[in-house]
This record gives structure tokens, sequence and C-alpha cells, in this order.
């Protein structure tokens, strides 16, 4: 792959704003979409691990765990689309590459993901089948692994063309994966599933620690769960983390700021480990949220230093101003952001009481200002599709 | 241009369609249902039917674990799908459309985090709070529906954009509101379907079965009339000349999609008139059947409007093949067709290797039957079976069949057809340097015998 050609591959539109906000975003959503994804990942295995014990406090919190486990799948597949949106713009060379090479694991990803996703509702509703468990944990971390690959291509450039052609001779199949680099797949999967696993069990501890009907004791176990997943995160991490920079990090020449973050977010966890407490869980989550989006710069670091190579640079994308396209997204942004603040509000004031109960007449008079919001959404799209046609006459 | 990947077992556009009509059918399902169920939970709370809130928690349920969830993620498997099979229509869209996208993962957000509220919340939250709750997915889910409506119409129906290149102009096309009033319209009557299905879930003797089967009839009646009205009546005529010259075109649109079509929306109009006349009659196993046969309708449906704009993926703009061809486009982009037929596709592309080569360099040195199978991926693989590699069941428009059939079995009389190419209304020309030409026709040669052994032994037929 030559430097012209690289540069030759992006899309000739180019973007409809400066890179800047785009790469912004793309490491902003990708935090929100890696935490739920590891936090699945955590929960389901934890939830199996819990199956397995007879112990009341373990059935409990294997329940519990596998429902987070539920739910995350959900919100880290919807939390996905937004960077997998944002990396085809100002990379797409590289991403589209990744995703033709390999083009029978790029499509199978959905439908690996939809199996397993269905698979741990069944578990979920079911409560016991933890055979159908164990399927479906294979194949999430099988849709993790295609990610990892499609991800981790990208920061070989010059490999690509032998990739894709060995010895000149094309392989249209798509059939073998290439990239992967088993610390990096490691560290970032099951080192931080152990961390957002003790994030969220914290946080769970936090939010029932007022409900009457909830033992202490078993917030309390869940409280030193916590902790462990916490310690055990931290290490993983570390050490996946550190063989990830001696290997990968060495390739693309940046052993020392790899080294540099594990370190940092290892220590600082597992120092935290020890001090956790579930009153504390959300400044454990903030804490843990700042490490993810390091953790998410340094992963574009290393697509830019690796693709810079070949002079290649995201914030260099030729772009346009598409105001329509801005304007259209912000006026999105503005009437959805309150309706998901409303429904977070009810669903956390439901579950204060045993029986249920409803959320405060602000919060209510919030839901009315939401619904609103949405409908004003709506007028403001035909408003804006009728001046757009009678432009056009 | 990236690398080709031409599918394995099945074609590549195969299964792009396969998952996208899956995703037409759950997304379409799980927007209406939304209203459906809004509309049910009202009347509950405003005619005092209580029981009709075991027909809403399975509903939810159901829409909870598969519309919502397979649903969304189809959806996200068309992109995964298509950006393997044919990656520049893809981003030609990202580049367009990405903050319209962007927007709809708001919606995508509130569907997905709000069906889960909404499910947990029965009976734990106030009947108006959790009512307000239905309302706000069902708004948020016609939001996706409205703007994914602007990008699917784009790729027929470009417009205004092809001279501006503004997205608000490729996105408020001139197919938009057709398809947007239709799609709107056809999916009550799926949502009805669904709605057979759950209620036919329900106990016989079940007040809400009774309730709700003769309900989803009416809608679903009213929904397909009004859909399928307003396709006939103003979306097909508001197509350009060129996908109104398709249509008439059985060798672009065979006569088996026009049946389809037709079975699926018969089908649905038997079912929901009986949910409607006779509920009683009706249980889930006849709305899983008209689900299915819905679903081949909306096959058909589906690929005949993607067919309307061969030969390019993007109308006007950029052909199946993903080579640009438009002589004027938007934003300073040139057509690279001209500068491919005169600098050649191998010299130019890094991807286009063939043995002898090294990336992009110089052509000499070529195996040049390597070299032809390169330039027929990369030209003839977004359409049609190119190899051994996706012929199971006979491929997608198999060229070496195709060939045959033409009696095109030799290098100098493929040749000959690949120069006359650009004649049909559904292929645009070949693209390279008359050489290039030469390797895609010993290439296809070679194709050709593969597939039918018995012309080697004919040593050619004719």
């Amino acid at each position: 792959m030559t430097p012209e050609a690289l540069l030759s591959m992006r899309d000739p539109l180019g973007a409809p704003i400066h890179p800047l906000p785009l790469q912004i975003l793309l490491v902003v959503t990708y935090v929100l979409h890696i935490l739920f994804v590891t936090t699945a990942i955590g929960g389901l295995t934890l939830g199996l691990y819990g199956l397995r014990r007879s112990e009341e406090n373990w059935r409990r919190l294997a329940q519990v765990s596998i429902r987070l486990a539920v739910q995350s799948t959900g919100l880290g597949i919807t939390m996905g689309i937004a960077p997998l949106l944002f990396v085809q713009v100002i990379y797409d060379p590289a991403w589209y590459s990744a995703t033709t090479t390999m083009g029978l694991w790029t499509t199978l990803f959905i439908p690996v993901v939809a199996i397993g996703y269905f698979l741990l509702y069944v578990l979920y509703l079911r409560g016991n089948l933890a055979g159908v468990g164990y399927v479906s944990l294979a194949l999430l971390l099988l849709a993790g692994w295609i990610m990892h690959n499609l991800a981790s291509y990208g920061l070989y450039p010059s490999r690509w063309v032998e990739w894709y052609a060995p010895g000149g001779v094309a392989d249209t199949r798509g059939l073998a994966f290439h990239g992967s680099n088993l610390p990096r797949f490691g560290a970032l999967l099951f080192g931080q599933a152990a961390l957002s696993l003790g994030v969220m069990l914290l946080l769970f501890a936090w939010y029932f620690r007022r409900r009457e009907d909830v033992p202490r004791d078993f917030l309390a176990f869940v409280e030193g769960q916590a902790k462990g997943a916490l310690r055990l995160g931290a290490l993983l991490f570390g050490l996946l983390g550190a063989l990830w920079a001696l290997t990968q990090g060495a390739e693309v020449g940046l052993t020392l700021p790899i080294l540099l973050v594990v370190a940092a977010v290892a220590l600082v966890f597992y120092g935290h480990s020890a001090r956790a407490r579930m009153e504390g869980a959300l400044g454990t989550l903030g804490l843990y949220l700042l490490a993810l989006l390091v953790v998410g710069v340094l992963r574009e670091g290393m697509r830019a230093s690796a693709l810079g190579r070949l002079g290649y640079s995201a914030m260099g994308y030729p772009y346009v101003w598409d105001w329509g396209s801005i304007l259209f997204f912000v006026a999105t942004g503005i009437a959805a952001v309150p309706v998901i603040v409303y429904l977070a509000q009810v669903l956390y004031a439901s579950g204060q009481k045993p029986q249920g109960a409803d959320p405060s007449a602000g919060v209510e008079r919030f839901g009315d200002l939401g619904v609103r919001l949405l409908v004003g959404w709506f007028l403001f799209y035909f408003a804006l599709g009728l001046f757009v046609v009678v432009r056009n006459l | 241009m990236y690398p080709v990947w031409e599918g394995f077992l099945i074609h590549s556009a195969m299964v792009v369609g396969i998952i996208a009509v899956a995703h037409v059918l759950f997304s379409h399902v799980t927007v209406a249902a939304t209203w459906f169920n809004w509309w049910v939970e009202r009347k509950a709370l405003v005619e005092n039917k209580p029981y009709l809130q075991d027909y809403l928690k399975a509903s939810a349920l159901r829409l909870l674990m598969l519309a919502y969830t397979l649903g969304a993620m189809f959806g996200v498997g068309i992109w995964f799908s298509v950006t393997a099979s044919n990656p520049r229509s893809i981003s030609t869209l990202i580049h367009n459309f990405v903050f319209y996208w962007a927007a709809e993962w708001f919606w995508f957000i509130i569907d997905v985090f709000g069906i889960a509220v909404y499910y947990y919340t029965f009976g734990r939250v106030s009947p108006k709070t959790h009512a307000r709750i239905g309302l706000i997915l069902a708004l948020a889910a016609s939001g996706t529906l409205a703007i994914i409506v602007g990008i699917l119409g784009f790729k027929l129906t470009p417009g205004a954009w092809l001279e501006t290149g503004l997205s608000l102009d490729g996105f408020y096309n001139p197919s938009f509101w057709p398809m947007l009033l239709a799609r709107f319209a056809l999916m009550f009557a799926l949502t009805a379907l669904y709605a057979l299905v759950v209620a036919g879930s329900l106990p016989k003797d079940h007040p809400a079965r009774q309730e709700v089967m003769p309900l989803a009839g009416k809608v679903g009646l009213v929904g397909l009339a009004l859909g399928v009205a307003l396709v006939v009546f103003w979306y097909v005529p508001s197509l350009h000349e060129h996908a109104k010259t398709m249509l008439r075109l059985p060798q672009a649109i065979q006569p088996v999609f026009y049946i389809k079509m037709a079975v699926g929306v018969i089908a649905t109009g038997l079912v929901l008139l009986l949910a409607l006349l006779a509920p009683r009659r009706v249980g889930a196993p006849l709305g899983y059947l008209a689900l299915a046969l819905a679903f081949l309708g909306l096959f058909g449906a589906e690929r005949t409007r993607e067919v309307l704009r061969k030969p390019d993926v993007i109308y006007g703009y950029m052909a199946s093949n993903q080579i640009i061809y438009a002589e004027k486009a938007p934003r300073g982009v040139k057509a690279e067709a001209p500068r491919l037929n005169e600098e050649g596709i191998l010299g130019r592309m890094p991807f286009a290797v063939a043995p002898g080569a090294k990336g992009a360099g110089p052509t000499a040195g070529l195996d040049p039957v390597e070299a032809g199978r390169a330039l027929v991926a990369l030209q003839c693989s977004s359409c049609h079976t190119v190899s051994k590699n996706t012929a199971f069941l006979g491929g997608l428009r198999p060229l070496p069949a195709l060939l045959k059939r033409r009696g095109m079995t030799t290098a100098p009389a493929i040749r000959a057809y690949l120069e006359a190419i650009g004649g049909f209304p559904y292929m645009h020309p070949t693209v390279g340097t008359p050489e290039e030409r030469e390797y895609m026709a010993l290439y296809l040669e070679r194709m050709v015998k593969e597939f039918f052994p018995e012309l080697k032994a004919e040593g050619g037929a004719q």
C-alpha cells in the first residue's frame, strides 16, 4: 500500500464537517459502547459462575448479573452504532479494507451477536439453563473477536494487499482473520469486563441500599464481589496490557505510551479496589469512565500513528460544511436527550420501592415536555422537508 | 476501490437482500406496533378494560426480545453486509448522511432503552405514566422510519443532490414523501399480523383476544389498502423514466417478483379480513403463515426497488460495481470511468492485483487470466456469480450460465460481448484498457469451462 493509494481510497465526497468533531464523537461514543459491551461479558461470566454455586447469595447474584448482561448487551449494540458511523467517515480506507478482506466474518458479526443475545434472553427468562448461557457467551466472545480483528487490521496498512491477495492471487471469500493481537483482545475485553462488572455491581449495591426488602448481607456480598472484580480487572488489564504494549505496541512504535496508560489504569483500580464502597459508586463510575476515555484516546493514537506513517491523517480529511445535516443532528439531539433522561428517571423512581413508584411531579412535567419535544421534532422535520421541496421547485 | 468480497457459498448481494428484508419486516412491525399498543393501552384506560394489559404485556415481551432486538440489529446487519459487499456505496451514504444516521441513533437509544422501561414498569408506575412511555416509544420509533426513508429513497432518486451535493436535497428526494407515507401505512398491515400472532397466543376465551383480533383486522386492512394505493398511484409515478423503463423490462425484473408481491398482499389481506369477520377462526399459526407470506412479498418488493436503479447503486452517480460514472457529480467529484479507460484499472487500483503485479505497480509480467479474474471480480461480481465461491444453488445471475446460454464461450466471442455491454439499460459499459478487456475475456472463457467441463472436451461450443 503506497501513501498515494491509501489517500486515494478516501471517499471523494469528503466529510460533512471538520474531522475534529467526528474524531471526538468517535472516542466518546466508543467509551459508552465498550462500557456496556464489557459489562455484558462480565455480567454473563459472573452469572454463569454464580449458577454453579449453591449459596443463596450467589444464586441471587447470578440472576442479577444475567439481567445486567441482557440489558448491557442491548445497550452495547445500540451504543456501538455511533462509533461505527464515525469511523467510516474519517477512517474509511482502513475500515472498508478490513470489512471486505474479512467479508465473511464482517457479515456474520450481526447474526452471531443476534443469536448470542437471543440465547442470553432465554437464559434470563428460564433462569437456570447454563448450557444456553455458555453458548451465548461463546457467541458474544466470537463477535468481540471479529470486531477486534476489524479494528486491529487498520494498524497494518503495509500488509493489506498481501492479506487480501497472497502471492498476488486475490482471495475473495473473506474467510481468514487478519491483524489480531491476543493480549490486546484480552486486555480490552476480559480486563475491562472485570473492571466494568466491578463498577456496575457497586452501582447496583448503591441503588438498592435504601430498599428495605433487599437484605443487607446480600448488598455487602455484592460489594465484596465488586471489589474482587475491580482487583481482578486491574491485574488482567495490567498484565495483558503490558504484553499488548510489547507486541502490537512495539509494531506500531508506541510501546511506552501503551505501557504508561495500562500501568496507570491498573494501578489506580488495584488501589481503588481496596477502598471502593457502594456509597461512593458514582465516584468509581466517574473514575472508570475517565479511564475508558484515556484507553479510547490511546486506541485512536495507535491508529493515527500507524496510518500516519503513510501520510494519512484523520485531521487532514477533506470536508465541506454541510449545514443541513449538522442542523438535523443537533435538532434531533435537543429533542431526544431530555426524553432519554426522562426514561432513566422513570426507571430510577420505579425501582425505589418493592411495589414500584411514580416519579415526582417535576419529572412528570419533564416527561410532558419530552413528548412535546418529540412532536416538535416532527414539525421541524416536515417543515424542513417542505422548505427543501419548495426551494427545488 | 477496495478488496472484493464475493460472498461465501451465497452471493454477497443475496446476503444483503436477506438481511435487509428481515430488517424491514422486524422494524416495520416494531414501529407500527408501538402505535397499535399505545392505542390499545389508551383503550384499556379510557374504557376501563384492564384485561387488555395481558395483550400488552405479551406484545411488549416479544417486541423486547424479537422486534427491537432483531429489528435494530438486522438494521446494523445491513451496514455490515454492505460494508463487506459494496463498501463504496455505503461510504457514499455515510459521507452524505452520517449526521442523519447519528440522529437516528438517538431514536434507537430511546427505542431500545424505552421498550425495556416500558416492559419493566408494567404495574410499577401509574397507568398515565406508562401510557406516556408508550407514546414516547411510538414517536421515537416513527422517527427512525422518518429518517431511514430519506436515505433509502436517495439511492434510487437522488434528485437535486446530483447538482448541489447538499445532503438535505438528497434526503428530501423526489420519492421521499410517497415512500414515507406508503411505508407508514403498510407497516400497520404487518403489525396487524403480528398482533394476530400475539393475541392468538392468549387463551381462546380471553376477552383481550376477542377484542384485539378484529381491531387488528380493521387497522391492518386500512393500512394495506392505503399503502398499496400510495405505492401504485404516487410512489411509482414519482420515479424517473429510467426506473419506469426497468419496471417494464422482464430481463431486469422477472415476473416472479410481481408474483411474490401479489401473494404477499393477497395473503395478508385475506387473513386480516378473516380476523375482522371471524376472529375466532384466527390463531397464532395462521398469523405466522401470513407473516411468512408477507416476508415473501416484501422480498419481491425490496428486490424490485433495488433493481430499479440498475446499473447504478446510487442512481446517476455510482454504478453497482462501485465505479463513479457521473460526468457531472457534486462536491467536485470527478467521473472515474474515463480515467480508468485511459490509464487502466490494474495500474491505478491498489487491490486490483494479480500474480506478477506488486500492488499498484505496472502491469508488465502479469498472468493475463488471473489479471482478468481480478478485473472481473471488480467489475462484475457485485451483481453476478463469477466464480465457484458463490455458486451455491446456482448463484446470483451466474455469468457462466449467461454466457453459455448466449453461445459466448470463447475469449474472442466474450470480448465482443464485453464491448457491446453498454447497449443494455441495466449495464454500464465495461471499464479498462483494451488490453484489460482482453484479460477479462480470457478469464471468463476459463470460468465458463470450469462450470461446464463438457465445453473443454468440445474445444469450445458455439
